[in-house]
């Protein structure tokens, strides 16, 4: 049940995206996600969708793969595309069911809508795909270190992050074996109702509740016994150093978002 | 044959970069009654087994007969399968949840739909039965000590009334005593109640002590299944599967390869204590 959630997990392929340098894919993940809302007409999509395709291609993650991250937010999108088709008001009627008019405007916007999240989600998995967790705070800490200087600790959020990710695969599996253990208890977690649906969650709450302070508790008790004290005069086994390929990565991003904005300007299909 | 498992094959995360094939054609009859003790490396696929006996899983082919029926059948309810063969997971403290011992143990019977009186006396039963005193039964279930906590929940799984239950590991990180305990239990269970026991463990001397029978199991397939004797009496290929033998056999064997023509049809430290000291005593 819980392995079918892909979001946020690491998917190790042999591809230039996954050696590029983690500050140049957070870049290009931020830019892409910015460029999804000033605009709103078919060119801007038709180079994001070019764009993001071109580099789920270069990443060589399996286009299933991709799709099936979506499956958990699919109820989410439904809602979008039905809320701004039936509540868009406007004066462009397209055609009518009983008193519900769907106008043109709410057409246009559920189809954006739509798109807009189903590559907003697509786009942060591939960062997410493509680079592991401690890449990714590795990335950060680097990225906000200038920070540093008005006192904001980064590196403890970092490490905060990094910790709260690395914990997520072990949670999910813990809730799965809690799951299965309370199946062979006879818990039923799809028939019966709310009540007894509720009561059989609380005995998968309650115990992941628990050893999640239990491994709280252990892993602060480690790393004193390590004597860990934060960031300052930590080196890193792996700094992040930009090799040529970034240089280029930050080239193609810049060039993908000045395309955009260059052809938000002109609207040359009229939608 | 109470439960015949027929061509299992299953795989995890098919079609992906994780794939990993954990059990292939797996062929194995059990009788009701039996001890059986399934042992194999780790990752050789025993956990998977026993989950898929329990209905937990689904195969990806081959199916399992439950007292004759097909236990992945369509129409079969699975639901009733889970009082009926009782698992046991690894830590199974780990899932004790409610606001007091008795009510943890109520919660299986009463997912399965036991009356509220059978749940009461079952419940009761299997917690005198895993030696929880009445002075416990209010507690809260987080405030018992470890080897507490695994009878409570040995006994959630026992107030169902299973006919079969399936233990994985159930001594890991117990000292002696708590180990003792719930080994003597599980055998009193099989001995005295006549449940089917299946019991994955890594200790060989256990494995020796009670099991009427042992199935070994690696990458995913069945390597050996006999008594312990004649599973153990190969001891070498047993090696080449990341398994050991009995500390009992182990010292005998070693006496017998130094030439000492002591008796070889030995499991336990105790056997093999007895002949070594008959073995000094006809010598002098």
């Amino acid at each position: 049940m819980l392995k079918e959630v892909t979001i946020g997990k690491y998917y190790p392929a042999q591809s230039v995206i996954h050696k590029l340098d983690p500050r140049v894919k957070l870049a290009g993940t931020i830019l892409f996600i910015i460029s999804l809302f000033p605009y709103s007409t078919a060119e801007v999509y038709l180079i994001a969708s070019l764009y993001l395709a071109l580099m789920i291609k270069i990443s060589r993650i399996p286009v299933g793969y991709m799709l099936k991250g979506l499956r958990p937010v699919i109820i989410l999108i439904i809602f979008t595309a039905v809320f701004s088709l039936f509540l868009t008001p406007g004066i462009d009627v397209v055609f009518t069911i009983g008193s519900v008019h769907i106008t043109r405007s709410g057409l246009k916007k559920a189809v954006f809508m739509v798109l807009r999240l189903i590559y907003l989600i697509m786009g942060s998995s591939l960062l997410t795909y493509t680079t592991t967790p401690n890449q990714l705070t590795d990335g950060i800490e680097k990225a906000l270190k200038p920070l540093n200087r008005i006192k904001i600790p980064v590196h403890e959020f970092a490490l905060m992050m990094s910790l709260s990710m690395r914990f997520i695969p072990i949670l999910m599996e813990e809730a799965e074996k809690i799951t299965k253990a309370q199946s062979a208890r006879g818990a039923d977690f799809e028939q019966g109702g709310f009540v007894k649906k509720a009561k059989n969650i609380i005995s998968i709450i309650v115990p992941l509740l628990v050893s999640a302070t239990k491994r709280a508790g252990d892993l602060a008790l480690a790393m004193d016994a390590r004597c860990y004290h934060g960031g300052s005069n930590r080196t890193k086994l792996k700094p992040l150093k930009y090799s040529f390929r970034d240089f280029a990565g930050y080239v193609i991003v810049i060039f993908y978002f000045a395309l955009i904005i260059a052809s938000g300007q002109v609207d040359f299909i009229g939608y | 044959m109470q439960i015949i498992v027929d061509h299992l094959n299953y795989t995890y995360s098919k079609g992906l970069v994780y794939e990993r094939k954990a059990l292939d054609d797996i062929n194995l009859v059990i009788n009701r009654g039996e001890y059986v003790c399934i042992i194999g490396h780790t990752g050789s696929g025993k956990s998977t087994l026993i989950q898929l006996l329990d209905g937990l899983l689904k195969p990806d082919s081959g199916t399992i007969y439950f007292d004759g029926k097909d236990i992945f059948d369509g129409d079969y309810q699975l639901k009733n399968l889970c009082g009926r063969v009782g698992l046991v997971f690894q830590y199974p403290e780990y899932q004790l949840f409610e606001t007091s011992v008795i009510e943890d143990v109520k919660f299986g019977p009463r997912n399965i739909g036991m009356s509220s009186l059978d749940t009461d006396v079952a419940s009761y039963e299997a917690l005198k039965m895993v030696g929880i005193g009445d002075e416990l039964l209010d507690v809260s279930p987080l405030e018992l000590s470890g080897g507490e906590k695994r009878r409570v929940a040995i006994a959630g799984i026992l107030a169902m009334k299973p006919e079969v239950i399936i233990l994985d590991e159930p001594t890991a990180g117990l000292d002696t005593k708590g180990r003792n305990d719930i080994l003597e239990l599980v055998n009193r269970l099989n001995r005295e109640n006549n449940i089917t026991v299946i019991l994955v463990s890594h200790n060989m001397e256990d494995v020796a002590k009670y099991a009427d029978r042992v199935v070994v199991m690696a990458e995913g397939k069945i390597y050996s299944d006999g008594t312990p004797k004649e599973v153990f009496a190969d001891y070498r290929s047993l090696r080449e599967v990341g398994l050991d033998i009995p500390e009992g056999m182990y010292i005998i064997e070693r006496l017998r390869e130094a030439g000492i023509p002591v008796r070889t049809d030995i499991m336990t430290a105790e056997e093999a204590a007895a002949e070594i000291l008959r073995f000094i005593s006809e010598e002098s």
